[in-house]
């Protein structure tokens, strides 16, 4: 309970007005009844010891669309994340979906001895260096493409632009084979013992490379990495950006042109990018880069957009099927006929809510990588 | 035959876990075990070949031969009460096979080999029907896809190919559940102890 009352201070809980805009805004909330982002706040205050500890603290996304509004700035998020590491010391899990076969693997990958095989993505046409100021973190890319091979997700081709892209403005980055996952699901998931382990693994073998910029395509990884890490490891000898921060640059200074088509484009911004690392505006130069003003966006879109549905493999279900549905609506009616994201997760939940039997048909809409969109217009 | 099958009722029933050699195992790991708890470190009798093994890595070098420990998914269907046999058959000499029994190969997920895997298991081998003859008519069709996965995630991992096996029951040439155990217990003794040992 210490630690909770710690969390209710830490997180300004106890400025809480009570105006339940949080609650009408959670995307959670419209479709399951039970979730409160204002009851919880509220109890909490009130000294309700169960309001923190239980079930209803596993179905938050995390993605930080109440703290937006909540007009007395209470990180909700951040509440829940402690409250999910205090629930986990004592034993409580979320529901993880797949069987928690991702927490598995993130668990196997704490151990210091494995030796994993993950560059079968690697082609011979990318130009990859051992050693470089750069380094291109990958994330679990292979591993997704090895469990979601049914749903046709082909997450490895975001590696392999990533570099592409890299390549083309004159970066020729480290990719690490003993690289593991960042750790994002498991501090989400309250599995902060783990989380550590695997971060202070990457951070050692980050520093060994001797590279000073870190590069993801993974706005998780980004998060984990730059926001995270420091808070539980202690401070970085590097700096972490998403390629889209990287690549903006360069198109604005006319280093990198694409092709243009006219493809009618819509984007969903991925919640860690948007309203965590604040880059809205740079995936959208570069979508305009490519599609010019055939881009558009949904009416709810930056730091008022609407969640993939899931996050960190943690309670899929009717109420995530709905979320996605709701969204994939929203971006067909832009008139798109294309979804672009910057995040491999979104791209495979939604790709997922559209292969159930029952999604709407007029709602079916293409879902591409940013990345993958951008190295397949470069200028040769 | 499905019908024949059926009309024999409910599969027979069996203790949890078999001993299996001269070694007992502890019990069938529950798939979902409880972070805090490991079945299979917990088996007593382990510890001192593992620490020959590690010390050796692998065969019987040391003077201890490893004895790795195998995690086997039984079909309730397939198995006909054969792991009695197997276990006393010329191979098993010493080593624990952790049964987990499923109503279908077809239950058996990926993150269930994931997971006996992350307690430590040197190997992992799922036992289902022969092709047509499934209980439950495809589940082992579902298994043969899902094992794809799971051999896919293990290979990432950097597992070695020949630490996971699906067979089907009886194996090739006829082969009880228990001469299948004891060849894949061999081929894993070669391989050595799993880097996942904890
Ligand atoms: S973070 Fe998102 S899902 Fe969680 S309570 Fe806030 S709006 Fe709802
Ligand atoms: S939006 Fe903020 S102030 Fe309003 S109920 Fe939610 S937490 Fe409280």
């Amino acid at each position: 309970m210490k630690e909770l009352i710690e969390a209710i201070k830490l997180t300004g809980a106890r400025l809480c007005l009570d105006c339940g805009k949080c609650t009408a805004v959670c995307p959670v909330a419209r479709t399951n009844g039970s979730f409160s982002p204002r009851k919880t706040v509220a109890n909490a205050v009130a000294g309700d010891e169960d309001a923190l500890k239980d079930d209803t603290i596993w179905h938050c996304l995390t993605c930080r669309l109440c703290s937006e509004r909540c007009p007395s700035d209470v990180d909700y998020v951040d509440l829940t994340r402690l409250a999910r590491a205090d629930a986990y010391k004592d034993g409580k899990e979320a529901q993880c979906s797949h069987g928690s076969a991702f927490q598995l693997l993130m668990r196997i990958m704490t151990a210091p001895e494995l030796k994993q095989q993950r560059m079968g993505w690697v082609t011979p046409d990318l130009k990859i260096a051992e050693k470089s100021d750069w380094l291109y973190f990958v994330g679990c890319i292979p591993y997704f493409d090895a469990f979601f091979e049914k749903l046709n997700v082909n997450t490895s081709e975001i590696a392999r632009s990533t570099v592409k892209l890299l390549n083309a403005v004159g970066i020729e980055p480290v990719v690490m084979p003993d690289e593991r996952c960042c750790g994002h699901d498991l501090l989400w998931g309250g599995d902060i013992e783990n989380f550590k382990m695997l971060a202070r693994h990457n951070v050692e073998k980050i520093k060994a490379t001797g590279a000073t910029k870190i590069v993801s395509a993974c706005p998780e990884c980004v998060t984990t990495l730059k926001v995270y890490y420091p808070e539980f490891v202690g401070a970085l000898p590097f700096e972490v950006m998403h390629l889209t921060e990287l690549l903006d640059k360069h198109v604005a200074s006319g280093a990198l042109k694409f092709r243009k088509n006219s493809k009618r484009v819509t984007f969903q911004d991925p919640c860690r990018l948007g309203r965590f690392l604040n880059v809205y505006e740079q995936p959208r130069n570069l979508l305009k880069a490519i599609c010019g003003d055939s881009f558009k966006d949904m009416r709810r879109s930056r730091n008022s957009s609407v969640c993939c549905g899931t996050s960190g493999w943690m309670n899929c279900g009717i109420h995530s099927k709905a979320i996605q549905t709701g969204r994939l609506t929203e971006a067909r009616r832009t008139g798109s006929d294309l979804l672009a994201t910057a995040c491999a997760k979104c791209k495979i939940h939604f790709m997922c809510a559209m292969n159930d039997t029952g999604f709407p048909e007029e709602s079916k809409i293409e879902v591409e990588d940013l990345a993958v969109l951008l190295a397949s217009s470069l200028v040769k | 035959m499905k019908k024949e099958k059926q009309a024999s009722g409910t599969p027979k029933a069996r203790p949890a876990a078999k001993k299996v050699g001269a070694t007992a195992g502890t019990g069938a790991p529950k798939p979902a075990a409880s972070k805090k708890e490991n079945p299979l470190k917990s088996a007593p009798t382990d510890a001192a070949p593992v620490e020959a093994a590690t010390a050796s890595k692998g065969a019987a070098a040391g003077g201890a031969r490893f004895e790795p420990r195998i995690v086997a998914f039984v079909c309730e269907w397939c198995g006909d009460g054969q792991e009695a046999d197997g276990a006393n058959g010329p191979g098993a000499g010493g080593t624990a096979v952790r049964f987990v029994h499923v109503m279908c190969s077809g239950r058996v997920q990926p993150s269930m080999v994931l997971k006996a895997f992350e307690l430590g298991a040197d190997g992992v081998i799922v036992c289902g029907c022969r092709p047509g003859k499934c209980h439950y008519y495809f589940g082992n069709e579902r298994q043969a896809e899902m094992f794809e996965t799971s051999k896919k995630l293990v290979s990432l991992l950097g597992l070695e190919a020949d630490r996971l096996r699906l067979e089907w029951i009886p194996g090739p040439d006829g082969r009880t559940l228990g001469a299948v155990l004891d060849e894949f217990t061999e081929k894993v003794r070669r391989v050595g102890p799993s880097p996942l040992r904890k």
